[in-house]
């Protein structure tokens, strides 16, 4: 154990450590590490080990931080560059993962206060002894009542950071928050939820540290200890009924459990409560055993409890789209330009807890890179819609990560409905669009697009999308084009019930042979599903509604 | 389109934009915002409260500061 201190008396120039070999009973004598920067005196310490025992200590001073290590035992004796630049350090927090992984909270050239991370090269994703550069975090204006000090950060399960916001009004504060990064997300991705206030009033923040089975969080009262991750429940054998839905821009289950036994009597404090994740993953016994899907992920959001009768236990949750539909903005966040709308999405999600994957996404979403804004209490479901709106793409719910994909007209059907696989019912609906000659207009420029058959019919007028961000004219015809595609889509309807297919996805394009009604392989697009399995009735089914691709 | 109410927070009488506090977000602001032509240069004092139209919603570069008032 090695415990990094400026040495009193001094004006804290210098760095200097004992150590212990007992686990803290008993220190060594003083050793000083020298002076980082002669004559800036430091504003904070952080320290952290790789897995081989090799430590680096951070020293930052108003304006930059520098990095000394210890390598097999052995320091260099050599303050390097280390990145940080700020125009004043507030804190500062590293957590060793292949890389240095660094959060820094402190002001800007230009007076802004905020909580940026950064690496420093190991040889991992950066180049030993190179930085990256800084990406924020959290951010307050140069004028305003908020600043941010004293992180902490660690690896647990994921990355976990405590930082503490202070707010200098009239109602002061001055108050931890904690954050984390997504699961299986890298440090470099700079995907963090949604910081959340700790209940807690803090000068110096929380101090984390992992171990084995929990992670300690400690300030000078108090010590707290993470709880060990629960074991999943299987609530398969108790499914009486289960109802699970997913549309664009909306889904959810309700799952209804026998209760027979009162064995979830005491739902809402176990494994069974707000906000626990639920995993719908359809299966078949095959030829090769069990197989299962991925399937769908919701959160419980609520629970009914039928006594008497029959006890049951009623399930209800929502899926990625709840939790965008939860998350609010606590404050202006601005691009300009800066971001492509995939990053924008990324962002948004994250924010919610929830991952983006790019399963075969336009490259007009990776491209186009608009001026964006969200206004404080906006939504992040109604913000992912406005971003879709002006692309091709489409996004849906794969467990818990959402998926984004072209949706191109020419995509090629993935399965096929009828005779093999049957269609038990169909409804099969045609209706006129909404509009069939989109005219986008940017700034000085102009985009159109048409589905001439019904131009020519004279069934609508022109629609115009005005949209200041499309500076070129081949971005204006994406947005015209998005929109002639959208109405493509709309012109067919209609649904099927079939034997549950576990793949089944929103969005994936398949053929359907139903001579019923003169349908041969006949292509359309999945616009919503639902899944609905009670057992002892024998059913296993989905509704699938249908859309033109 | 949609109104918003927020605070002055910053105006540069060159290139008439602001910076503007909008109603709800205590740490951040809303940058380069185009003014009105017709809302003289001294009525853009900090901490007047303001009235902006966003033409497109999340389009901060499509919006006009329209009104200050206290």
């Amino acid at each position: 154990m090695f415990v990094f201190y400026t040495p009193p008396g001094e004006q804290r120039f210098s760095v200097s450590y004992r150590r212990s070999l007992d686990y803290g009973q008993t220190f060594g004598s003083p050793v000083s590490l020298g002076t980082p920067a002669s004559g800036f005196p430091l504003r904070w310490l952080a320290a952290g080990h790789t897995p081989d025992g090799d430590i680096a200590v951070f020293a930052a001073i108003s304006l930059r931080v520098f990095c000394q290590r210890r390598v097999q035992g052995t320091w260099s004796g050599v303050w390097t560059d280390a990145n940080g630049f700020l125009a004043d350090v507030s804190g500062l927090a590293t957590c060793f993962r292949g890389d240095w992984n660094m959060v820094i909270s402190g002001t800007d050239s230009a007076g802004k206060k905020g909580v940026w991370t950064y690496f420093l090269g190991e040889g991992a994703a950066q180049t030993r002894d190179t930085s990256s550069s800084l990406q924020e975090l959290a951010l307050a204006g140069a004028n305003s009542l908020v600043e941010f000090r004293c992180p902490f950060l660690a690896y647990y399960d994921v990355y976990r950071l405590y930082f503490v916001e202070r707010f200098n009004g009239q109602q002061y504060y001055n108050r931890p928050y904690r954050t984390q990064s997504l699961p299986g997300a890298s440090f470099q991705a700079n995907l963090w939820r949604e910081p959340v206030p700790f209940d807690l009033a803090s000068d110096y923040g929380v101090a984390l540290a992992p171990g084995p089975t929990a992670l300690w969080l400690s300030v000078p009262d108090g010590v707290w200890r993470s709880l060990a991750p629960p074991e999943p429940l299987d609530l398969t054998p108790q499914v009486v009924s289960l109802v699970a839905a997913a549309e664009p821009a909306r889904g959810g289950v309700r799952v209804e459990l026998d209760n027979s036994q009162g064995q979830f009597a005491t739902v809402g404090t176990g494994l069974l409560r707000e906000g626990a994740e639920l995993a719908v993953s359809p299966g078949y016994y095959a030829s090769t055993g069990p197989q299962l899907s991925e399937g769908l992920a919701f959160w419980i959001s609520g629970w009914e409890q039928v006594v008497g009768g029959e006890n049951r236990l009623v399930l209800e949750g929502e899926d990625g789209w709840g939790l965008l539909e939860r998350w609010r903005a606590r404050c202006q966040f601005t691009w300009k330009g800066t971001k492509s709308v995939l990053e924008l999405l990324a962002f948004i999600l994250a924010r919610a807890g929830l991952a983006l994957s790019p399963l075969g996404p336009s490259t007009f979403i990776q491209g186009h890179r608009p001026d964006f804004t969200i206004h404080a209490g906006e939504r992040g479901s109604w913000l992912v819609a406005q971003l879709l709106a002006r692309v091709p793409d489409g996004l849906f719910f794969r467990g818990s990560t959402a998926l984004v994909k072209e949706l191109s007209p020419t995509e090629a059907s993935a399965y096929s409905y009828g005779p093999i696989h049957p269609v038990l019912q169909g409804r099969y609906a045609a209706r006129t669009p909404q509009g069939s000659w989109a005219q986008a207009l940017g700034r000085g420029v102009l985009g159109e697009d048409f589905d001439w058959e019904r131009v020519e019919m004279l069934t609508s007028g022109v629609l115009q999308l005005q949209d200041l961000n499309l500076l070129q004219a081949s971005q204006a015809q994406e947005r015209a084009q998005a929109q002639v595609r959208r109405w493509g889509r709309e012109q067919l309807g209609g649904e099927i019930t079939v034997p549950a297919h576990c793949g089944q996805e929103l969005y994936d394009v398949v053929d359907i042979t139903d001579p019923r009604a003169g349908l041969e392989g006949s292509l359309r697009r999945i616009a919503g599903l639902t899944l609905t399995y009670q057992p002892r009735q024998g059913l296993y089914q989905h509704r699938l509604l249908l859309g033109g691709v | 389109m949609e109104v918003r109410r927020g605070t002055v927070q910053a105006f540069d009488s060159g290139s008439y934009r602001a910076t503007v506090q909008i109603a709800g977000s205590l740490s951040t602001w809303l940058g380069d915002v185009a003014v009105a032509r017709n809302i003289p240069s001294a009525e853009m004092q900090v901490g007047r409260s303001c009235a902006l139209v966003f033409f497109d919603e999340t389009n901060p570069s499509d919006a006009v500061l329209v009104a200050v008032y206290t």
